[in-house]
């Protein structure tokens, strides 16, 4: 399987809002959209599913354009919406219906990812129990079936994954999956999201999250303004900045020593300090100055820019320009 | 723009889930209660304000009398044949009471008093003249509106008459083959009051007024329920932002389509069971009292069987055009429905939909009394959104033809298809567009701009 973006593009009148978007994605795995706002993020998503009219460009899953027909999706909408006034049960099973799900079907799956997402108590509501530990006679009030505007934003969040999820799908498209989300629930999703990911399912994720878009993915695309302004895999994009954040912490105050030695300093808190070099090299150097001013090392860690610190960069640069 | 097979893929999911949805809201159901009690009760009620009882003890007493209770018939014979009035009495005793008076007293300017003057209680007039236009005999009885016998004497009395007539039909011409054709040219009676006979005129209005009105009602109300229920269920898609979710297993075509059929199906089948459940009360009504003062009632009203031509085929024809109209109405609601996307929306769409639907309703009411005017007749057939509610009246009270009608349905079913063409382009762009109600202007811009990366597609 494989999806391929070729040139999508867009204007709203003369606003341009996306730009000959173009990715590829060959093999299973998580490709990141990340933009800031208005980058133009949702609308290649919306062009991608066919929602929005595209002004040129094509979507390609498995060389067919993609659809319904062509590709099993799953799709979470930035927009969260369920009907408020219908009970959840009754709207799930709508919605295996129209992909096609039969109704026995739908129930065995909403029941399971039910018991995954932990809302069994909304979609199969118990009589609560008496005193001496029996269930109370008659209908009450408790058991009756939920409706969406019943449940807090982030159970109904927990309800659209669920029919992003139904369909059993090849290509997930998620679209800010975690935001809202409570630490306990966004794990929740983290851990579902890893289990597709070893299913060897293909998912989009568009998120302002970037520890959470670090975590999962292995492809990104940084727009900015509706242009692309960084493309391609995120460990050889990592690997181009090479080694440039140094952790140091020592146990005397070597703040004067680092501005001498001419690096960019970040942050400092009680001998423990965020330092800029320009690589491996130059780090030696001053690791080399430290131990020839005596100075006791603690720790010396060289690591990569972080995807929130590329980000920042490309679209700071963008911004420039 | 091309409408494939696939964009109606899932078109059964929405009509099913639509539909159901509505059948369990509480709103729905309470008013469909309600207005079961109202057709439940409207039979028993209307009984018995119109004095249902009182007619069926003067329909008893009829069928017990011998001879009828009419003492003298006024007969002016314009037929053209010798009839032999004075032998009535004598070959039947039902009329041994009876006298039949030759005259030549029938004259339309003469005023109500003067015939009140001249005829009694228990006294009638019948004319007997040939039509020679219409090919047909024509046997009128006229009677003061006070009058102190029954109908079945009356019809007694006119069917002797009638009988005697073909006698001498039979005896005067010879047994050829045109002779035999004009022996047996069917005849029409009437039974009119003095006063009805000269507002017989005004009558065929009322008929014809009471017809349109029926209809047009009942279109105004099957539309504006379609209208509401259309719009508030788009809309309450796009408010809860589903639109998103929905689109990327089903087209936005299936989803208005499967609505669209849901509230028909849903406001059909409440027609159909609420004349159900008024066809159950009248039968079990009818047990206890009598229910044909609510027939004579709605006959005295001008409205007869007889100027609805109720056949099968007149009630398909009403059928169909109720169901091109409710297509019409129903797309229109759901495009109107789709521009919009909050709640708050949903009054003015309605109203919109609303005074689109009462321009066709006022112009149907306002025209029918116009039968004569062909021009008229034509274009208020002929013309969208009026020729739903006129059309199918002007075929009944015998304004167009068949063809005429079939014409106004054939343009009716093209308003359909292009109303159709015009969602498939630009339905889905509706569906993702967020803002105020979409006023006519942005309309055309987003059919223009749909039509011009069609044509870049290319």
């Amino acid at each position: 399987m494989s999806l391929e973006v070729k040139n999508l593009s867009k204007k709203y009148g003369e606003k341009t809002v996306v730009e000959n978007l173009s990715f590829e994605m060959k093999n299973p795995g998580v490709f990141a959209l990340l933009g800031t706002n208005g980058a133009g993020k949702t609308t290649s998503i919306r062009m991608m599913l066919n929602m929005l009219s595209r002004d040129s460009g094509e979507v390609l899953w498995n060389g067919a354009p993609l659809d319904t027909a062509t590709c099993n999706v799953g799709y979470l909408a930035e927009e969260r919406g369920l009907y408020p006034k219908y009970t959840l049960m009754d709207q799930l099973i709508y919605f295996a219906g129209l992909r096609g799900i039969a109704k026995a079907e739908a129930k065995k799956r909403i029941r399971y990812w039910a018991e995954r997402l932990e809302v069994e108590e909304y979609l199969y509501p118990q009589a609560p129990k008496t005193e001496d530990g029996k269930k109370k006679r008659g209908r009450t009030k408790a058991q009756a079936p939920k409706k969406a505007d019943q449940l807090s934003k982030g159970n109904q969040q927990k309800i659209q994954f669920m029919t992003a999820l139904l369909p059993d799908p090849d290509l997930l498209i998620l679209d800010e999956p975690l935001s809202g989300l409570d630490p306990v629930n966004s794990d929740l999703f983290k851990g579902i999201i890893r289990e597709e990911i070893a299913k060897g399912k293909y998912l989009i994720m568009s998120s302002h999250q970037m520890a959470t878009v670090e975590e999962f993915c292995t492809d990104i695309i940084i727009l900015n303004r509706s242009k692309t302004v960084l493309k391609g895999r995120l460990n050889e994009i990592k690997k181009s900045y090479g080694r440039i954040n140094l952790e140091l912490k020592t146990e005397t105050d070597v703040t004067e020593l680092i501005q001498e030695a001419g690096l960019k300093l970040v942050s400092a808190k009680e001998s423990e300090y965020q330092i800029k070099v320009s690589g491996d090299e130059q780090a030696n150097v001053f690791l080399k100055l430290l131990i020839e001013k005596g100075i006791t090392v603690v720790t010396f860690s060289l690591r990569e820019p972080s995807l929130h610190e590329i980000f920042v960069e490309k679209v700071g640069d963008a911004h420039e320009d | 723009m091309k409408i494939s097979r696939n964009d109606f893929n899932g078109t059964g999911s929405v009509y099913r889930f639509t539909l159901s949805q509505m059948l369990k809201g509480k709103a729905n159901i309470i008013t469909m209660l309600i207005f079961f009690l109202i057709a439940a009760a409207s039979i028993p009620v209307m009984t018995l304000v119109m004095g249902g009882k009182n007619a069926a003890s003067s329909e008893e007493g009829e069928n017990g009398a011998e001879a009828v209770g009419i003492t003298a018939m006024y007969v002016q014979n314009d037929t053209g044949y010798d009839l032999d009035l004075e032998n009535i009495p004598l070959t039947n005793e039902m009329f041994a009471h009876t006298e039949f008076v030759d005259t030549n007293l029938m004259d339309t300017s003469l005023s109500e008093d003067t015939y009140a003057s001249m005829i009694q209680s228990k006294e009638a007039y019948v004319h007997l003249q040939k039509d020679i236009e219409k090919m047909c005999f024509t046997v009128g009885a006229y009677t003061l509106e006070e009058r102190d016998f029954s109908d079945g004497d009356l019809d007694s009395c006119v069917g002797a008459l009638s009988g005697l007539l073909d006698e001498a039909r039979i005896v005067q011409q010879e047994a050829e083959s045109e002779q035999i054709a004009a022996l047996t040219d069917p005849y029409t009676t009437n039974v009119q009051s003095v006063s009805e006979y000269l507002e017989e005129e005004d009558d065929h209005f009322s008929a014809r007024f009471g017809v349109q009105m029926i209809y047009s009602v009942a279109l105004l109300i099957l539309c504006s329920f379609a209208a509401s229920f259309i719009i508030q269920k788009v809309i309450e898609e796009k408010a809860s932002k589903l639109a998103e979710l929905l689109m990327v297993s089903v087209s936005p075509l299936a989803m208005l389509v499967g609505k669209i059929l849901a509230v028909m199906t849903y406001v059909f089948g409440l027609i159909a069971s609420l004349v159900a459940v008024m066809g159950i009360s009248y039968v079990i009504t009818g047990r206890f009292a009598d229910t044909s003062v609510v027939r004579q009632q709605i006959e005295a009203a001008g409205i007869s069987s007889e100027i609805l031509q109720i056949s099968p085929v007149t009630v398909l024809i009403l059928v169909i055009s109720l169901l091109l109209g409710y297509l019409q109405v129903s797309l229109i609601s759901g495009l109107i429905g789709t521009g919009c996307s909050t709640t708050e929306d949903v009054e003015p769409a309605n109203l919109a939909v609303v005074l689109l639907v009462m321009a066709g309703y006022m112009v149907a009411t306002m025209t029918v009394g116009f039968g004569d005017n062909p021009v008229l007749t034509y274009v208020v057939t002929l013309f969208p959104v009026a020729s739903m509610f006129c059309a199918p009246v002007r075929y009944l009270v015998g304004d167009i033809g068949i063809g005429m009608l079939a014409f106004s349905w054939l343009i009716q079913i093209v308003v359909i298809l292009l109303i159709a063409y015009v969602c498939a382009r630009i339905y889905r762009a509706l569906m993702m567009y967020r803002g105020s109600r979409m006023k006519l202007g942005g309309w055309i811009t987003m059919f223009r701009q749909s039509g011009a990366k069609e044509v870049e597609h290319r």
